[in-house]
């Protein structure tokens, strides 16, 4: 056996022992990274974000995350609750050509314009925004996020039943910042905590 | 028969980089080509190296580069092919031969519109003309005519008044008849045959008789080869990517109308860079799906070159690839690489299909001071960023509401679920007296929840919201 792995390591042959950490992206928030399992916002995972009203400071929040994946891939948001500020996305990174804003008039084209989203390989991430979502169908989304390898936010308001997503934050605003508590994630439960901008 | 005749009038130039100094190519010690800004400097080909370096002391020189030239018609002609089989390759120009009334594109006007359409948009200097027989498109070409005759028109007695200086005639020849008076077509058409087959010899009739369509003319039709092959050459090495990008970006210009007009794609390229010290680097690349969107191939250059820090200057690129029949595919996926761009046009083309074009939006950046116009939000394709960013370095919240909404004033003070605390500003916003008078004060406000917005003041002292800081 040891004359085998001598042999292996001679012949430069490269042994797949150790299982691949699965890919996660930084968040840029250092606070938040050390929360997060893998330390960054995982891939392959539909996460919800749970916000009470829009403008408490979600968006900065995952800016820094859309910034890097918008540089190689496309960022595509379905019906997000206001119209962007060109110069804000511009002041935080966002390639605005690689920005797609897509304006579905009904639930069931949002559903299908997030899961296209999910399965391009063109799409660095995609951002949603739902009033409600039924379980299945946010089951299907996680699935597709799954396959398709993508980074994907869904925001939801904080009233709607939980779901079942794998990732759950809850957005709450906060002295120049946002107070995330993470009301499920994988390993350990962790304690919220406030990141400032 | 139609003949459309194409010249080049600045070929020795083509093959090289445009450049914003004087530049002028060499052959034989004489100058053949000069560009714009050598030519404000009063050069001329034909000028000797020697005067033309003394008159412009910043003039940079290149060596003629024939290969490169006969590269470039070659991919000219390639291009002609789209239009006609029948392509006749000459030292500066092509010929391409149309029967009377079958044209791809519509009638003579239009052909010729659409010919020298496309030349323009590969960004050549040529002359174009169309006569009934090669010789004569050929010399109106070369004289800078413009003209379009079919058999129906009078093209015979238009040719008469003009000179003789662009007949393809031997100089002898020239200067002979100019010292018997003979300055203009008509002038020798209408001396009798026999004679100057006598004094010039018989090539000169046999020009003459090719010019006027009394026999027919023998052409040697180029044959295609399947391959697009294209060679730049910089007068001075790139160094950087930018230079190189530039230099791309035009040979795919010409590539992709080649492609076009031969109703081909491209399955894979070679690109060979040449350096300085003549070392050659080459690049392969292997598309999955046969392409020839000229933005996908020059992205996709681009990416592979990104990092590129070329170890000495390079003084020529080469782009060379087979040209695939066009088949249109499903797959849209790079074979090699992270190469996403084919990808995102097919899924913004979906969701266009399904969602309609209205509901797939690009957000950019308008040059106005006014917040609410200065950020868009229209339908794809995006817009590109139509100037300056502006004081971008300014407060500007994520969210924009547009209209403003007016917000409850109690106490002189701003309320929104709470009274407003004034964070920052106020940032002064004046403009747009030409249209709408414009005078707010914007501030950024938080209520007692910590919710930040953007309000303004307006000049009547009212106060609205315009955005939150997400």
């Amino acid at each position: 056996m040891r004359v085998l792995a001598d042999a292996w390591e001679r012949a430069g042959v490269r042994r797949g022992t150790a299982q691949a950490a699965p890919a996660v992206m930084p968040t840029g928030f250092a606070d938040l990274d050390r929360c997060l399992e893998g330390g960054g916002w995982p891939v392959g995972i539909l996460t919800e974000l749970r916000v009470g009203r829009a403008g408490i400071g979600e968006m900065r929040l995952l800016l820094p995350v859309l910034a890097a994946l918008g540089r190689e891939g496309r960022l595509i948001w379905v019906a997000p609750p206001y119209r962007p500020c060109a110069l804000a996305l511009a002041a935080h990174d966002i390639a605005l050509d690689h920005l797609v804003v897509v304006r579905p008039r009904t639930h069931r084209e949002a559903l299908w314009a997030v899961s296209q989203g999910l399965s391009s390989p063109a799409v660095g991430a995609v951002v949603s925004w739902f009033a409600d979502i039924r379980e299945q169908e946010f089951r299907a989304l996680q699935r597709q996020a799954a396959e398709g390898g993508r980074w994907s936010f869904c925001f939801l308001p904080r009233e709607l039943a939980p779901k079942p997503s794998r990732l759950r934050l809850l957005l709450e605003p906060a002295p120049k910042g946002v107070r995330v508590t993470l009301a499920r994630k994988a390993g350990r439960p962790v304690a919220p905590l406030i990141v400032t901008f | 028969m139609l003949w459309l005749a194409v010249v080049l009038t600045a070929l020795p130039l083509e093959v090289f980089a445009s450049r914003k100094t004087p530049f002028a190519v060499v052959e034989d010690k004489t100058l053949v080509g000069c560009n714009a800004r050598a030519r404000d400097h009063g050069l001329t080909p034909g000028l000797s190296v020697a005067r033309a370096s003394a008159s412009c002391p910043s003039l940079s020189l290149a060596p003629r580069d024939r290969a490169g030239e006969e590269a470039l018609l070659e991919g000219l002609a390639a291009f002609a092919y789209g239009f006609t089989p029948q392509v006749v390759l000459r030292a500066d120009g092509i010929l391409m031969r149309f029967t009377d009334n079958a044209s791809p594109v519509g009638d003579a006007h239009r052909l010729v519109a659409y010919v020298a359409r496309g030349l323009a948009d590969m960004g050549y200097a040529f002359e174009i003309a169309m006569a009934p027989t090669a010789t004569a498109a050929w010399f109106c070409a070369r004289s800078a005519m413009r003209c379009v005759w079919t058999s129906k028109d009078p093209w015979r007695s238009l040719l008469r008044p003009l000179p003789l200086a662009e007949l393809p005639l031997a100089d002898a020849v020239r200067d002979a008849c100019l010292a018997l008076g003979l300055a203009r077509v008509g002038d020798l058409l209408d001396m009798p045959r026999s004679g100057l087959v006598r004094r010039f010899g018989r090539e000169v009739v046999s020009l003459l008789e090719g010019l006027m369509g009394e026999r027919p003319e023998v052409e040697d039709f180029w044959a295609q080869a399947p391959r697009f092959r294209r060679r730049l050459s910089f007068s001075h090495p790139a160094e950087t990517e930018e230079a190189l990008s530039f230099a791309l970006a035009r040979i795919v210009r010409e590539w992709v109308a080649v492609m076009r007009a031969r109703d081909a794609r491209a399955a894979g390229f070679t690109l060979d860079m040449i350096h300085e010290d003549g070392s050659l680097m080459s690049e392969t690349f292997t598309l999955t799906r046969p392409e020839r969107d000229g933005q996908v191939l020059v992205r996709l250059m681009r990416e592979r070159l990104r990092d590129f820090r070329p170890a000495s200057p390079i003084t020529t690129v080469t782009v060379s690839a087979p040209l695939e029949a066009s088949t249109e595919g499903s797959l849209p996926l790079w074979r090699d690489g992270q190469w996403h761009e084919q990808g995102f046009g097919g899924l913004v083309d979906r969701l266009c299909a399904r969602l309609g074009r209205d509901a797939v939006r690009a957000v950019s950046v308008r040059a106005d001071h006014r917040p609410e116009r200065a950020s868009r939000e229209d339908p794809w394709p995006p817009q590109g960023s139509g100037g300056p960013l502006g004081h971008v370095a300014a407060d500007r919240p994520i969210w924009l509401i547009d209209p403003p909404e007016r917000l409850k004033v109690v106490c002189g003070m701003p309320r929104l679920r709470g009274p407003l605390r004034l964070a920052r500003g106020p940032e002064r916003v004046e403009t747009g007296w030409w249209d709408e008078p414009v005078v707010r004060d914007y501030f950024v406000a938080a209520n007692p929840a910590h919710e930040y917005f953007w309000v303004f003041r307006s000049a009547r002292d009212e106060w609205f919201l315009q955005g939150y800081f997400a």
